[in-house]
């Protein structure tokens, strides 16, 4: 289980996160919103390791986050940032093959277990196509899906996703809501910061909304995420429309809500 | 096309054995050239002869003045020279990795300059004529001390951003690159000093013996030896700081460790062969179009072609203008230099952000 508890990190004597209670389970999607700056990257650094808490703690299968070695941890939970950055020079195969030096020995040459791993991966993620392509040669979505094919190989049981489909095509972006989600029910968790609401809607089972800094609302997301919850949240005004596949926000700005619909 | 094929592959890499075949096989080609070329000209066979006979239960038939030629003069200015090189190569090859940074080499951490700086400071002071330690000593103590400013100005609670250390070091490499100057101008009046450290500062490979090659091999070793233990994490570092270490990369110790091998192989080539430009920025290119950016392959490959690189600049220094001899830093950046522009102007993918 990835928990944090209280956890809280500051930079500079200004605190951009406070207070963050959440549990994360085997098997669950979790989506983290909030505005701009509202410290959904920040909170995915800290549960990553990355950052070491200022305050609180964050665990993972009840041991401090900061006491576990990189390599150990990499086999633990891996984190993609949001636009990292490609190395263009390197095939597909080989940034994928990356997620599982953190696996074996220092000096030591690939074996089955990671070429099974990597073969997996790439299909799962649907770049078994173009495996053998330089990522400078790629679309911005096929380099998403590689990377995330990356973090995938690494088997570890937590994945912390910044901003996954941003920049992706509609049809990308669902269908790595979809992967994701097809990860979680192989039995790992996921975590996302996410912007679209109506991505969180679609994939999410559980969503934790902040905003400057702390944990405003948290629960599944049709009943943490209402019109009053986004306006208090988003300062947008919305309207919870059920159509044929589900349920689905409708935004306008404050202060500039449809004269017709009023009327 | 085949499922599997696509643009890519069009400009796709070398197998780094075949590789690795080719340029043990040019390397050894060059040594031998450079063994048979120079003012007295010889037989390849001869050369052979005094090799096996020295290095194995051989006898051969060779004057005394040969087997002098051969293996007191023209040997350990060859081996100097590919180690030397190799350090260059394996130094450029690890820092444009670490840094991301295509355009990173030696002299980016201010180390050159510093070993530059140190290494004049003897030769200007007369204790490099006391003894052929001093002039080695003290360009790694040049090497380090620039290395500790840049990294120490660029490090703030245990984390060193690399664009700050980029900044600090190019900070540093002028700084001690003015000292280098100064001290050069304070003794220019003395001609015979001033025209040594200029030569000394063209680089060069004249006149090296077996005392270069036991002063350089150790801190080659040993710099080459912490730079390849790094390898992976290098890999990982390409992807940057934080997917590598999500990856499972100690950002922070791979920035220590491959800072310090870098300066001890940049050191210990200025010691023994002077500055020599280019050899540690392009090498390391032209062995990464050939293999790709992995550094498994990259970092034993780039030693190779490093050493065969310079030693095939010394043939063409001492021969280009013979009997007089072209100072082989020159030869180095004519060579590199416009190999260089053609890479930017044919390659530009490759070099972005490899």
């Amino acid at each position: 289980m990835l928990e944090a508890d209280r956890a809280g990190f500051a930079r500079g004597g200004t605190w951009i996160l406070r207070n963050l209670s959440v549990q994360f389970r085997a098997g669950t999607v979790a989506a983290v919103v909030g505005p701009n700056g509202s410290g959904k990257s920040t909170a995915l650094r800290l549960l990553a390791g990355l950052l070491r808490a200022s305050e609180g703690r964050v665990s993972i299968n009840g041991r401090p986050a900061h006491m576990i070695k990189r390599g150990e941890l990499a086999r633990i939970v891996t984190y993609v940032p949001q636009s990292p950055p490609a190395v263009p020079t390197v095939t597909v195969r080989e940034c994928v093959a990356m997620g599982r030096y953190c696996h074996r020995g220092r000096f030591r040459a690939e074996g089955e277990a990671d070429r099974k791993a990597v073969g997996e991966a790439l299909e799962t993620m649907d770049c078994a196509r173009f495996a053998n392509r330089l990522m400078g040669d790629l679309s911005g979505g096929e380099v998403q899906r590689a990377i995330l094919a990356r973090s995938l190989a690494t088997a570890a049981p937590y994945l912390l996703l910044d901003e996954p489909t941003a920049s992706l095509d509609i049809e990308h972006s669902l269908s790595i809501l979809d992967h994701v989600a097809a990860a979680a029910e192989a039995g790992r968790c996921v975590v996302m910061a996410l912007h679209d609401l109506n991505s969180v809607i679609r994939s999410a089972d559980f969503v934790c909304v902040l905003k400057r800094g702390t944990v405003r609302h948290a629960g599944p997301p049709l009943q943490a995420l209402d019109p009053q919850v986004v306006r208090d949240v988003f300062s947008v005004e919305s309207e919870l429309l059920q159509g044929r596949t589900g349920a689905a926000f409708r935004f306008d700005p404050v202060g500039h809500a449809d004269p017709c619909r009023r009327a | 096309m085949s499922a599997d094929s696509g643009p890519g592959l069009a400009r796709r890499r070398m197998g780094p054995t075949a590789f690795l075949a080719l340029s043990a096989g040019l390397l050894a080609v060059a040594g031998l050239a450079g063994l048979s070329i120079g003012t007295t000209s010889l037989d390849w066979r001869v050369v052979a002869q005094v090799l096996a006979s020295r290095l194995g239960p051989f006898n051969g038939t060779f004057s005394e003045t040969e087997e002098f030629i051969v293996w007191s003069v023209r040997l350990p200015r060859i081996i100097v020279g590919v180690l030397s090189g190799g350090a260059l190569a394996v130094a450029g090859a690890a820092l444009q990795g670490l840094f991301r940074n295509p355009l990173a080499g030696p002299g980016v951490i201010g180390t050159s300059a510093g070993a530059a700086c140190g290494a004049v400071l003897v030769l200007m002071t007369g204790l490099a004529a006391h003894s052929a330690l001093w002039l080695p000593l003290a360009s790694f103590a040049g090497g380090l001390l620039a290395l500790c400013l840049a990294y120490g100005m660029a490090t703030s609670g245990g984390k060193t951003p690399l664009t700050a250390l980029i900044l600090s070091g190019v900070a540093c490499g002028a700084f001690f690159g003015a000292m280098t100057s100064l001290l050069i101008s304070l003794r220019f009046e003395d001609w015979q000093v001033a025209s040594e450290v200029v030569f000394w500062m063209m680089g060069g490979l004249d006149s090296r013996s077996w005392v270069h090659v036991w002063i350089a091999l150790p801190f080659v070793a040993l710099g080459a030896g912490l730079v390849f233990f790094r390898s992976r994490e290098l890999d990982l570092m390409l992807t940057g700081d934080e997917s590598a270490q999500t990856l499972g990369a100690d950002a922070e110790w791979t920035k220590r460790t491959v800072l310090v091998g870098a300066a001890m192989l940049t050191g210990a080539s200025v010691a023994v062969s002077g500055i020599l430009a280019f050899v540690g920025l392009v090498v390391p290119h032209m062995v990464r179009l050939v293999v790709g950016p992995l550094h498994r392959h990259l970092l034993p490959l780039a030693m190779l072609a490093g050493g065969g690189f310079l030693v095939a600049c010394d043939i063409i220094a001492r021969s280009a203008f013979a009997p007089a001899e072209v100072r082989l830093g020159v030869v180095t950046s004519a060579c590199g230099a416009p190999f260089f522009a053609w890479l930017l102007l044919t390659r530009k993918p490759h070099l972005e952000g490899s």
